[in-house]
């Protein structure tokens, strides 16, 4: 019910492209119709799969913060505060329902209860409170340096914003906009203030982590990118350029490393996730029309990919329980639908055509030559590439070899797992599909201010 | 006074920087809050409708959060890091560093005056000092809210004040994310029997 009203009101953002539907406190656009059905779609998935990480979980050892009640409560007050992301048209409300979502889900990443989970929850908790903490100052910057008079909330609205941009000190705009950056990149997992990423997404509940990798991390992106919207006539263009590719090289170049390295799978999954804000991050910076859909895209098929792929951490576990600590092995011979569910998660996510990843890069780095980032561009293009072994080592390792373990898994089980695995296939070939037509939507030309 | 004000409650964050015991960096945090109300409070009789709402909002929040940290603390009495944590002196070299870099690079950014732009990110930056140079959980929480007493100190010292919806969510967040932090440090002693957060490196690749 709350996933079909999320994906409705994507659906009327979608619509609406070109003419925003705004009110009192509301934007629903395109780009937010995007996150919306993002955000509707991985939280679904993380409601669905949660009964069984659940039953799993009763029989695991350790920890207070364990209850059903706790748990549902949590998830969907943070599933709840990622929905108002992108609908809520004021950054200073923004930055409120982001630190909502700190609060809501730090609880859920230690849920497990163990000495690790614990260890993941505080550093999450302390480094993005910190980092949003500095985005606030960003924002009372922003908001000193405007015209003055009465206390008004709507002053921070992005079309107010964008309205008062051309009026607003260059410098001091800058610098606002660069204390706001750092401070969003901390939750967005942006190197190099990315330190909880991995920890808060290996150690969370896979339906938690689904929703932290595939739909908070680039909802918090989405606030960055409408802040670089809004205040566009007032920044320097090559300056924000160079900070979002600058993030999204650093991220690339950071997550690579351990890609390559063997891996438990959500750890795996978590520094994929880095590299995937990497791609969104450089996106953003080239910011013409194939980059920006390009972007759209990676964000839709990146959430589906990483849905399914922290979703098979769930069977995975009961098959080689180990695979918490250590790479899986043996997979192909232990079940075929979870091979099948993690080999389409990990070959979209390394970017293998028909992935929308595969589109998505390729626009992107299409959109980087086209503005003339020659050098850059050829740096990302070698990274990604470089990404791509890591997913190849990574599928060599778990899909070839004799299993370290083998527990014979319910019949059940392997019709949800089918069954997710078919759905997100469909999923991404229709996000894959309509990569030829978004370049030249409507919904890119918004994203862009109309400039090719 | 305002004048006088912005410099004791940057002097109390660097408080919090040298001083040892928990109680002691509690109480000092507890203070700082309350002289950031006054700053409110002093501006009440001039302009009411803009600072009554964010000097009542900040009183509370001082109060609500010392309540918690306090509770923490008396949960977990005998859990102060040990003698490997860094020396007060290099702290305040840090604090120091940290606070001479950004002032001078943060421009101004039209608060009724410079003092008060300088202050606040003084804060901020002893904030982050405070989280990089202090291991126990109580003290990182106090990082935070010594750098969120250098953004109230930004608001009240913005023409006309911020919006109240913002002051009021702000303090509604951050009450929010003491509590859990709280529920953090009370788990993490019962688990690993310290709240020094040098114990929490079992995460490594």
């Amino acid at each position: 019910m709350c996933a079909a009203l999320i994906v409705v009101l994507a659906a009327i953002g979608l619509v609406h492209a070109g003419t925003p539907a705004t009110g009192p406190g509301y934007v629903i656009d395109g780009p937010g119709g995007v996150f919306l059905a993002v955000i509707g779609v991985v939280g679904l998935i993380s409601a669905l799969i949660s009964p069984a990480y659940l039953h799993d979980h009763r029989r695991a050892r350790t920890g207070a913060l364990r209850s059903r009640q706790l748990y549902y409560a949590g998830l969907y007050l943070f599933w709840a505060a990622l929905v108002a992301v992108p609908v809520v048209n004021n950054l200073g409300i923004a930055w409120l329902v982001v630190e909502a979502t700190t609060a809501a889900s730090a609880l859920m990443v230690a849920f497990a209860g163990t000495r690790n989970a614990l260890e993941a929850g505080w550093k999450y908790l302390v480094l993005t409170s910190v980092g949003l903490t500095v985005a606030l100052m960003g924002i009372v910057m922003l908001y000193a340096s405007g015209p003055h008079g009465a206390a008004t909330l709507s002053a921070l609205d992005w079309s107010t914003l964008a309205h008062q941009a051309p009026h607003l000190d260059q410098s001091t705009t800058l610098a606002a906009f660069c204390v706001i950056l750092a401070g969003l990149a901390t939750k967005v997992g942006w190197a190099p203030v990315h330190n909880w990423l991995p920890d808060a997404h290996s150690e969370a509940p896979p339906p938690v982590s689904a929703l932290l990798s595939a739909a908070l991390l680039p909802t918090v992106a989405l606030v960055a990118w409408r802040l670089d919207e809004a205040l566009r006539a007032a920044l320097d263009a090559r300056a924000v350029q160079a900070i979002f590719i600058g993030f999204g090289l650093l991220s690339l170049g950071v997550a690579i490393p351990f890609l390559w390295k063997s891996l438990a799978w959500k750890r795996f999954l978590a520094y994929s996730s880095l590299e995937h804000m990497g791609v969104i991050a450089f996106g953003i910076g080239i910011d013409n029309r194939w980059a920006t859909a390009g972007v759209l895209i990676h964000v839709a098929g990146h959430a589906i990919a990483k849905a399914l792929g922290f979703s098979m951490a769930i069977p995975l576990l009961r098959y080689q329980p180990a695979a918490s600590q250590r790479a899986p092995r043996g997979i192909a011979r232990l079940s075929r639908p979870l091979s099948v569910g993690m080999g389409v998660s990990l070959f979209a996510l390394g970017a293998v055509p028909p992935s929308p990843l595969f589109f998505s890069e390729a626009l992107i780095l299409f959109g980087g030559f086209v503005a003339g980032q020659v050098v850059v561009t050829s740096i990302a293009a070698v990274l990604l590439a470089m990404g791509f072994i890591g997913v190849a080592h990574m599928a060599i390792e778990a899909f070839a070899g004799a299993p370290f373990e083998r527990r014979l898994p319910g019949s059940r089980t392997a019709v949800w797992i089918s069954g997710l695995a078919t759905a997100c296939t469909v999923g991404l070939l229709a996000v894959a599909s309509i990569a030829y037509v978004l370049p030249y939507s409507t919904l890119a030309a918004a994203l862009t201010g109309g400039a090719g | 006074m305002t004048t006088g004000l912005i410099w004791v409650i940057v002097a109390l964050g660097l408080g919090c920087v040298l001083m040892r015991r928990r109680s002691v960096v509690v109480a000092l945090v507890g203070v700082q809050s309350l002289c950031v109300a006054a700053l409110a409070i002093a501006l009440v009789p001039s302009r009411p409708s803009e600072f009554l709402p964010a000097a009542l909002t900040l009183v509370l929040r001082a109060v609500v959060i010392v309540v918690l940290l306090v509770i923490a603390i008396r949960r977990t009495r005998h859990a102060l890091p040990g003698g490997e944590e860094t020396v007060p002196f290099s702290r305040l070299v840090v604090a120091g560093a940290i606070i001479a870099a950004l002032v001078a690079l943060i421009p101004a950014f039209g608060l009724e005056s410079r003092l008060a732009e300088r202050g606040a990110v003084a804060l901020i930056a002893t904030g982050l000092a405070l989280l990089v140079t202090r291991r126990a959980t109580v003290m990182q929480v106090v990082a935070l809210l010594v750098a969120e007493n250098g953004i109230a100190v930004a608001a009240v010292n913005v023409s006309g004040g911020l919006p109240v919806a913002v002051e009021l969510g702000v303090a509604f967040d951050l009450v929010l994310v003491v509590t859990v932090a709280v529920v953090f440090h009370d788990r993490i002693f019962d688990m690993f029997g310290t709240t020094d957060t040098r114990i929490l490196r079992g995460l490594r690749d």
